[in-house]
């Protein structure tokens, strides 16, 4: 052994003998311990020493037993990834829900949404091998469970299992416990009240949920795991994570299809530089366009191609890409072409399919607000031409009309909305990404998650605007941006885009789409017929004009 | 069960006695019953130097013993005695008082924060420590040196860890500031002098390792912070003064310092 690396351990091993048992710092040094073995036996390949490294990390698992948190998440998610690579599927299994519950429980005990992020983007997505681990020991339900705790923790937490909850409680007749419930939910989502008061709201509610919901039958099973296999029945699903994919037909039945190319070392590269050439705003045209290709071709190639003979006979099929496979085009992917995709962020937020819209839909359409120092967008008014042909109650709100408290008013009821308007988002701020309306006012992602029932009645909402359905790389497995946000307003579907698309190519779009609407075909159904439109035209054939923008919904 | 004294100087003298039988090694119900006596007597006094002191001595060892047995009681203990005596004082009629035990509140939500991990105590220790420096500062050479130097160090850690989260490459700069102001403050030798030795030079890294992300000609600034800090810590650990638990935190980041130098091809 290099003698810097037995002084290293002296030092540590001196470290231990002087730290108390049950002190936290105990297990921050065991983990210090095994991640310097572990290195060096990556270094040498010997044996031996990959053997007292295995035996370290599982030392430091051991040792993190006794806490929570990121020290066990941490020492379990590295225990449960050398397991993996010993192919012991059973103990990487085990320890691997150890890793996401501890990253949960940490979530959970958060008061603001903001601190739950900040976890998030501190904790690795373990989701993928806990769900791969139990796939290699035949049991597929649990690894889409797996897969599903994994995503959009906050959101299933904060809106979409409330909603379920508070659904079921009027409907089984305890109006009053579901007036009470939701005023507590409610509370505790809170975006703007202060730590103290939200960990208040937060104690009083989970003594609700413990104390009374808990002694409810038809409460009890939306409290325990959701059951995500059940709230897709019908629909065509694929999870799609690092190494496999797992494929859920209209009859329930569960298949796993191996991806050996779509490994996570490969997709990180991929999708850091989808986000940095494609997504990151000042980039040129061509620049997009080429990484988009490339993009698709190696989507292609590693998941999309082999899993085509699984998905024979099915559309649409429903995409839930786990962690950091979301915000990347797979419905773009040249053997995805012929059938219509939809996409959504986890099963718990799925709505029951929306049905078809007709004419007489109340509808609002918020084209081009006179924002202060934006360029305008006069594409946007063919799109609300081609809206108007069709929606004919459509009510519309152009250029200095289109302020915050107008707009409010008038998506009051709506069953289709429409938003032609730039958009922008906030990486490192996910709340304030908005959609900018007329003078300085914005429809920010924190409005739509302050206000769930603003677009209750909405079947679907038309996000014609940039990156609305941007992920954050840190956190990716959220899906925390406008588009999921409108889902949280209780829109039932909505349409967002993946990255910045020319105001030309989107007017376009939104013109055949809504053409394609008017004739009955579903909305998943007349946004693909719209990209194959677009696709035809040699003014548009390139994927970053049609691909950008996704259905999310089923 | 705790026995109450009927008198301020009676209920002062009992908190002090229990306070040093803890620190000399004895039982954690010395503390409990000290805080008992600190929370539930009917002080005749509203602003009452003494008092305030006594309260913060003890809520020092609640801190104390919550950090050495990993009890989160115990930190809670040491907050709701806090707590009290802060709503006792009338705001400004005491800022002394009043800045140091906001100080001393801040150092337990921070540690709470460490073990119980929930980010809203960092964000409420924050705000307790920049209260207390802000209003400390102007009178701080009316304080002991040693308790205005412990604030600084503690404000800094506090933005440090703060910034692992926001990511902010400012929230290090000032930490690192206001470490500096600690060393300056905190004498030539002792365990918190060596305290602000380790943080300083750690926080030097980190902030180095930020501007790094955003600026890759910051390279050799790194290596240059990372062996200073190597050093630093390697002559803490060979001579300073410092409880186990210190000593322990200093050898894992030298562990962690000489791993990020080898990565940086020194």
């Amino acid at each position: 052994m290099p003698e810097d690396l037995e002084r290293q351990l002296a030092d540590l091993d001196q470290a231990l003998r002087i730290t108390a048992d049950r002190n936290v710092d105990k297990a921050a040094l065991l983990a210090t311990r095994a991640q310097l073995l572990h290195e060096h036996a990556e270094r040498t390949d010997l044996a031996e020493d990959r053997r007292r490294a295995h035996d370290a990390v599982y030392e430091a698992y051991q040792g993190a037993l006794g806490h929570g948190g990121m020290v066990l998440h941490s020492a379990a998610g590295n225990w449960a990834r050398y397991c993996a690579r010993s192919g012991d599927w059973e103990q990487a299994a085990v320890a691997g829900r150890r890793a996401v519950t501890a990253v949960e429980d940490l979530i959970l005990r958060q008061t603001h949404i903001d601190y739950k992020q900040a976890i998030l983007r501190q904790a690795s997505d373990l989701a993928g091998l806990t769900a791969k681990a139990l796939r290699m020991t035949g049991r597929l339900p649990q690894a889409v469970e797996a897969l599903e705790r994994g995503q959009a923790m906050i959101l299933v937490d904060q809106y979409a299992r409330p909603s379920l909850i508070e659904e079921r409680l009027r409907r089984s007749g305890h109006a009053d416990l579901a007036q009470e419930y939701r005023l507590l939910a409610s509370r505790r989502r809170s975006l703007d009240a202060r730590d103290e008061e939200l960990r208040q709201a937060d104690e009083r509610y989970r003594k609700l949920v413990q104390d009374r919901l808990s002694a409810i039958a038809e409460i009890r099973p939306l409290l325990a795991a959701p059951d995500p296999i059940g709230s897709l029945a019908g629909t065509p699903t694929v999870y799609l994570a690092p190494e496999f994919a797992l494929v859920l037909d209209p009859a329930g039945a569960l298949t796993a299809v191996d991806l050996p190319g779509l490994t996570s070392r490969a997709l990180w590269r991929r999708a850091a530089r989808f986000t940095n050439r494609v997504v990151a705003p000042a980039n040129p045209p061509e620049l997009r366009m080429d990484t988009i290709r490339e993009t698709c071709r190696w989507l292609d190639q590693v998941a999309m191609l082999p899993l085509r003979p699984h998905l024979r006979g099915m559309e649409p099929v429903t995409l839930i890409p786990t962690g950091m496979l979301a915000g990347l085009p797979w419905h773009a992917c040249e053997s995805a072409l012929d059938r219509a995709h939809t996409y959504l962020p986890t099963a718990a937020m799925a709505a029951p399919a929306a049905t078809p819209l007709d004419a007489e839909a109340a509808a609002a359409a918020i084209i081009d607000p006179d924002h202060h120092g934006s360029r305008r967008l006069p594409g946007t008014c063919a799109e609300v031409e081609a809206m108007r042909q069709f929606f004919t109650r459509t009510r519309v709100l152009r250029g200095a009309e289109a302020t915050g408290q107008r707009v409010e008013a008038a998506l009051a009821g709506v069953q289709l909305a429409h938003f032609g308007c730039h958009g922008v988002s906030e990486p490192r701020q996910v709340l304030e990404g908005a959609l900018l309306l007329a003078g300085s006012d914005r429809l920010r992602l924190r409005d739509l998650l302050a206000a769930p029932s603003l677009l209750a009645h909405a079947r679907l909402v038309v996000l014609s605007a940039c990156q609305t359905s941007m992920i954050d790389r840190w956190a990716p497995g959220e899906s925390l941006n406008l588009t999921t946000g409108v889902l949280a307003a209780g829109a039932q579907a909505a349409i967002g885009s993946l990255w910045p698309v020319p105001d030309r190519a989107t007017s376009a779009l939104m013109t055949h789409f809504y053409a394609s609407l008017s004739t009955g075909m579903t909305a998943p159904g007349a946004l693909h017929h719209a990209q194959r439109e677009l696709r035809a035209d040699p003014t548009w054939r390139d994927r970053y004009y049609w691909a950008g923008f996704v259905y999310v919904g089923r | 069960m705790t026995d109450y004294p009927s008198t301020d100087e009676a209920a002062l003298a009992r908190i002090a006695e229990l306070t040093a039988s803890w620190n000399d090694g004895g039982s954690l119900q010395a503390l409990a019953d000290a805080a008992n006596i600190a929370i539930s007597t009917r002080w005749s006094l509203m602003v009452d130097g003494n008092r305030s002191r006594a309260i913060y001595e003890l809520a020092d060892a609640l801190l104390d013993a919550g950090v050495q047995l990993s009890r989160l009681d115990v930190l809670e203990a040491g907050i709701a005695v806090l707590d009290a005596e802060l709503r006792r004082l009338p705001e400004r009629l005491d800022p002394r008082s009043e800045g140091l035990l906001r100080a001393k509140r801040g150092a337990l939500l921070a540690e709470r924060h460490y073990q119980g991990e929930r980010i809203d105590d960092l964000v409420a220790a924050r705000t307790d420590l920049e209260a207390a420096v802000g209003s400390l500062g102007p009178i701080a050479e009316f304080i002991d040196p040693q308790d205005w130097a412990w604030c600084l160090a503690t404000y800094a850690t506090i933005l440090s860890t703060h910034a692992d989260y926001t990511r902010s490459v400012d929230e290090r700069g000032e930490a690192l500031e206001v470490l500096e102001r600690a060393a300056l403050v905190s004498g030539a030798g002792g365990s918190l002098r060596a305290a602000v030795r380790h943080k300083l030079a750690v926080t030097r890294v980190e902030y180095h390792e930020r501007v790094l992300l955003d600026d890759p000609g910051a390279r050799p600034r790194v290596l240059d912070a990372v062996t200073r800090a190597i050093d630093e810590l390697e002559a803490l650990v060979r001579e300073g003064p410092g409880a186990d638990i210190e000593r322990s935190t200093w050898l894992q980041n030298l562990v962690q310092l000489r791993r990020r130098q080898a990565e940086l091809g020194a």
